[in-house]
C-alpha cells in the first residue's frame, strides 16, 4: 500500500469516526461543540528566504457527556481534531522537504469514557491525555482505568502507544512526541485523606521496538497541614540510569482571606534524563539544574491585581542565573482590562562573571475593551537580548484584534500583527477567525 | 453554488439551535404549583415529597406524588377536587447529595436549605445556595483548592465562575504541572481534556495557542509572540521544560528547514563557533547541555557523534557504576550502534 493510499484510508476512517461521533449529541445530556475556522496569511522565513504562507485551518471539538445508556454512568464521548489546507506556498508543516500534499490534519483526542460498578471504576478508551505522577502529560492511543477503592485509596493505570502525528505531509515516520516509543504502560496508586491531602506512587515504562525508552518511578504528595497552607512535592527516579530525574517541592500560603497567595518552591532536574534512553545522545551527559524561588500575587486592590516571581538558578560547577517576572493587571470593569508584564530571564554567569548563555529582558503591555458586541485588543511585546541573535538584539511585535460576537455561539475576529525581529527585518501577518462555541443540554423526561 | 452551500449550512446551524430551545421548552414547561401558598397553610413538604426522607441520591426526577387516601385529607381542607398531578419533569443530577443523611441534622426542616421555593410561573427551580452547605460543613479548604468533587458532579458546563474564583494565581503557568501530578481530579472537575490538549497536544497541532487566540491578551500562553527568537535562550536555560512536550524530531524538523541541521544537504550557516569540533570545546558543552545537541543531532546511528565516538569513550565518568555492559548491549539496540555484542 502506498503512502498516499494509506493516508486516504486513514483520512476516510477519521471522517467516518468524526461523523459517527457527531451523530451522538442527540443522545447526550450535555454536548459541548466548538468549531474554529482560521485563515492565516503571513511571512515565513526558510533559511533566509521569505515566503508567504496561507494555511486555512478548521478545528472541531465535540464532547458529549452523561450519555444515557444501560451500561455505564457518565458515559462521555470526546473528539477533537483539526485539518489544514495550504493555500499559499506549501510550507506549513515542519519538514526539510516541501510536503507532497497541501492538505493536513490530525486528531488531538478521540475517546469514550464511562463509569462502572457504582462509579468505582472509570474506563477511558481511545486517543487521550493521561497524566498524574511520573507520567507528566502523555498523549496516548490506548486505554486507561481509574479504580476508586474504599478508604480513599485508588489506582490509575494506562497502556497504549504514545501518539505520533499521523497525517504528516512529508510522509516521514518521525514522531514529535518526547516519549519516543510504540508501547507505554504505567500507573499510579494513591491514598486521599479528606481535609489533609493525597499521597501517590507512580511508575512508567516506555519501549520503542522492544528497547527501553523510559523507566521511571516516583512519588507525589499534596498535604494541607493547616487551612490555607498547602505543601506539594513530587519526584521522578530513573531506573535505567539510577539517578533522580526530577524533584520538586512547593509551599503555598493563602493569606489575607485568600487575597495574597504566596508560594516558595525548590526544584532539581537532570535534563538529559528527559531524553529517551533510545537516543544515542543519552549516553553522553550528566547535566544537573537546581532552582529555588517563589511567587506572590495580590488581588484585588482597586481593581488591580499584582503578581511577581523570582527564581535563583544554579548549574552545579558551572554558574548561576536569575529569572524574575512581574505582572499587573487593571480591570476596572468586566469589559476592560489593561496590563503590563516585565521580565528578566535566565542570565547564567560563571564564577568569573562571564555569561554562560544568552538572556533577555521583556516588557509587554496589553489592553482589551469590550463595547456592546465588539471586542478590541492591543498587545505590544518587546524583548531585548543580552547577546545578539542573527546580529540583532531586539524583537518587537504588535498585535491588534477586533472581534464581534455574532450571537448563538458564533463569533468573528480579525487580527493583524507586525514586527521587527532578529529573523525578520519587518514581518506582517493577518488572521481571520470564525468560531462557534455552544453547550447543548438535552434533558430526559420521565 | 458555493454561496448556496454556505447559506444552507447557516440555516442548518440556526435550525439546530431553535430545535434545542423548543425541545427544552417542551420538556420543562413552567411550574404551576404555588409552594408559598402551601407552606403558609402549614402543609408539610413530605405530604407531596413523601419518599424524600429515604432518598440517598438526587435522582433524575424529583420525588413528587400527590397524596391519596387518608393522606389526601390535608388537601381537601382547601380543595374540593384534587388538582391533576404535576407534569413529569427532569431535574439534572449535578450534585451528590443524600436527603436521608441530612434531614435528621435539620430536624426535618427542609426550609433550612431550601430557602427559596419554586413558584407558579417559574421556569427553573432555585437550588439551595452553597452557603447552606458551608453553614455546617467546613468546605472552605476544599473550595480554595478547587476540590469540587465528589459533591458536584459536572462543573464543566460552568466554565467562567470557577476561573474568576480560582484565579490560578501568580506563577500558575509554571506551577500547574506540579499541582496536576497529585491532583488531576481537581483539574478535571472543571476542565475537559480538550482544554489540556489545546497546549499539550503539541505532537499533533501545528500552531501555538496564541495564534488561535490573539484576543486573549491577559492569558498566560507559554510561547507568546516571537518565540522563534527566544526559544534558544529558554532551551539553554531550562532544557527540561522543552523536553516535556517536544521530542528531538520536532526541533530537528524545523532546524532542517532552516538548513542548520545535520540532516540538510547544504548548511546555510553553522550555528557553532569556530573550532567547535575540537574535543575540548564541544565535549564539555555537550556534557553540560546534551539536550541542546539533541535538537539537531539526534538521528540514532546516523548521528554525527557516532563516527568519532565509536572509538572515543563518550560516557560520563561513573557510567560503569550503574551500567552492566553485557546486559545493556544485549537489551538496547542503541548500544549496539557502537558496541559489538
Amino acid at each position: 500500500m502506498t503512502q498516499s493510499t494509506r493516508s486516504r484510508r486513514l483520512a476516510t476512517g477519521v471522517a467516518a469516526f468524526l461523523a459517527s461521533i457527531a451523530a451522538l449529541p442527540a443522545r447526550g445530556d450535555t454536548v459541548d461543540a466548538s468549531s474554529t475556522t482560521m485563515q492565516i496569511v503571513r511571512d515565513q522565513n526558510r533559511a533566509g528566504q521569505l515566503f508567504t504562507i496561507a494555511p486555512l485551518y478548521e478545528l472541531v471539538s465535540i464532547s458529549a457527556r452523561n450519555v444515557q445508556n444501560p451500561v455505564a454512568d457518565d458515559l462521555a464521548f470526546v473528539v477533537s481534531g483539526w485539518a489544514g489546507l495550504s493555500l499559499g506556498t506549501n510550507l506549513v508543516w515542519y519538514d526539510a522537504n516541501p510536503p507532497q500534499h497541501n492538505l493536513f490534519g490530525d486528531l488531538d483526542l478521540a475517546f469514550a469514557q464511562g463509569e462502572l460498578l457504582k462509579r468505582s471504576v472509570q474506563l477511558r478508551l481511545g486517543r487521550q491525555v493521561v497524566g498524574g505522577g511520573v507520567a507528566g502529560t502523555l498523549q496516548l492511543d490506548g486505554g486507561s482505568v481509574l479504580l476508586r477503592l474504599p478508604a480513599g485509596f485508588g489506582v490509575t493505570a494506562y497502556v497504549g502507544a504514545p501518539v505520533a502525528q499521523r497525517f504528516h505531509g512529508g510522509g516521514s515516520p518521525i514522531s514529535f512526541n518526547p516519549n519516543v516509543g510504540d508501547f507505554a504502560v504505567g500507573g499510579r496508586a494513591y491514598w486521599t485523606l479528606p481535609r489533609w491531602g493525597e499521597i501517590g506512587f507512580s511508575g512508567i515504562e516506555i519501549r520503542d521496538r522492544g528497547d527501553p525508552g523510559r523507566e521511571q518511578v516516583g512519588g507525589d504528595l499534596r498535604f494541607t497541614p493547616v487551612r490555607l497552607v498547602t505543601v506539594l512535592a513530587n519526584s521522578n527516579y530513573d531506573l535505567h540510569e539510577a539517578r533522580w530525574a526530577e524533584a520538586n517541592g512547593v509551599l503555598q500560603f493563602q493569606l489575607l482571606g485568600g487575597k495574597l497567595v504566596a508560594a516558595a518552591d525548590v526544584r532539581h532536574v537532570e535534563p538529559d534524563l528527559l531524553l529517551s534512553r533510545t537516543s544515542i545522545l543519552s549516553v553522553f551527559s550528566m547535566d544537573k539544574r537546581n532552582e529555588i524561588g517563589g511567587s506572590l500575587q495580590y488581588g484585588e486592590w482597586r481593581a488591580l491585581t499584582f503578581g511577581a516571581d523570582y527564581h535563583y538558578l544554579v548549574r552545579p560547577d558551572q554558574g548561576v542565573g536569575h529569572r524574575v517576572n512581574g505582572r499587573a493587571v487593571w480591570q476596572p470593569r468586566s469589559t476592560t482590562s489593561v496590563g503590563v508584564e516585565v521580565g528578566h530571564n535566565s542570565f547564567y554567569t560563571n564564577q568569573s562573571g562571564a555569561f554562560l548563555n544568552n538572556g533577555y529582558f521583556t516588557i509587554r503591555g496589553f489592553a482589551s475593551q469590550e463595547y456592546k458586541r465588539f471586542t478590541g485588543s492591543l498587545d505590544l511585546q518587546d524583548y531585548e537580548f543580552q547577546q545578539n541573535i542573527n546580529n540583532y538584539d531586539r524583537s518587537f511585535t504588535a498585535i491588534a484584534t477586533l472581534g464581534y460576537a455574532i450571537g448563538c455561539g458564533w463569533s468573528a475576529l480579525v487580527s493583524g500583527d507586525a514586527g521587527v525581529t532578529p529573523y525578520y527585518q519587518s514581518r506582517y501577518g493577518l488572521m481571520v477567525r470564525l468560531a462557534y462555541n455552544q453547550s447543548y443540554h438535552f434533558r430526559e423526561v420521565r | 453554488m458555493r454561496a448556496r452551500h454556505v447559506a444552507l449550512a447557516a440555516l442548518l446551524a440556526l435550525g439546530c439551535a431553535k430545535k434545542t430551545a423548543r425541545q427544552e421548552a417542551a420538556e420543562n414547561p413552567s411550574y404551576n404549583f404555588p409552594h408559598s401558598t402551601h407552606v403558609d397553610a402549614g402543609v408539610a413538604c413530605t405530604v407531596c415529597h413523601a419518599g424524600v426522607a429515604q432518598e440517598r441520591t438526587v435522582g433524575a426526577s424529583p420525588q413528587v406524588a400527590l397524596p391519596t387516601g387518608d393522606a389526601a385529607q390535608v388537601c381537601s381542607q382547601c380543595h374540593d377536587k384534587l388538582p391533576p398531578p404535576p407534569p413529569p419533569r427532569h431535574a439534572e443530577r449535578t450534585i451528590t447529595f443524600s436527603h436521608a443523611d441530612h434531614l435528621p441534622y435539620v430536624n426535618n426542616d427542609c426550609g433550612r436549605c431550601h430557602v427559596k421555593l419554586v413558584e407558579a410561573g417559574d421556569r427553573t427551580a432555585p437550588v439551595p445556595p452553597m452557603s447552606t452547605c458551608t453553614a455546617c460543613h467546613n468546605h472552605a479548604k476544599d473550595y480554595a483548592q478547587a476540590r469540587c468533587m465528589p459533591c458536584h458532579v459536572d462543573l464543566k458546563r460552568y466554565p467562567l465562575k470557577p476561573i474568576a474564583d480560582f484565579r490560578h494565581a501568580a506563577d500558575f503557568l509554571r506551577m500547574h504541572g506540579q499541582m496536576a501530578k497529585t491532583d488531576l481530579a481537581s483539574c478535571a472537575a472543571c476542565h475537559e481534556q480538550t482544554s489540556c490538549a489545546t497546549c499539550h497536544a503539541s505532537t499533533t497541532r501545528p500552531f501555538k495557542s496564541d495564534v488561535q487566540w490573539p484576543d486573549k491578551v491577559a492569558a498566560s500562553f507559554i510561547h507568546r509572540g516571537d518565540y522563534v527568537s527566544r526559544h534558544t535562550v529558554d532551551a539553554h536555560a531550562d532544557p527540561a521544560s522543552c523536553r516535556r512536550c517536544h521530542g528531538s524530531p520536532f526541533c530537528d524538523a524545523c532546524h532542517a528547514e532552516q538548513k542548520i541541521s545535520q540532516r540538510t544537504a547544504t548548511f546555510g550557516r553553522n550555528p557553532h563557533p569556530a573550532g567547535w569540533n575540537a574535543g575540548l570545546v564541544h565535549g564539555p558543552a555537550a556534557r553540560q547541555d546534551i539536550v541542546s545537541c539533541a535538537g539537531c543531532h539526534d538521528q540514532g546511528a546516523a548521528s554525527t557523534c557516532v563516527a568519532c565516538h565509536r572509538n572515543v569513550n563518550p560516557h560520563p565518568p561513573d557510567w560503569g557504576s550503574h551500567h552492566n555492559k553485557t546486559s545493556d548491549v544485549s537489551g538496547n539496540s542503541m548500544c549496539r550502534i557502537c558496541h559489538l555484542q
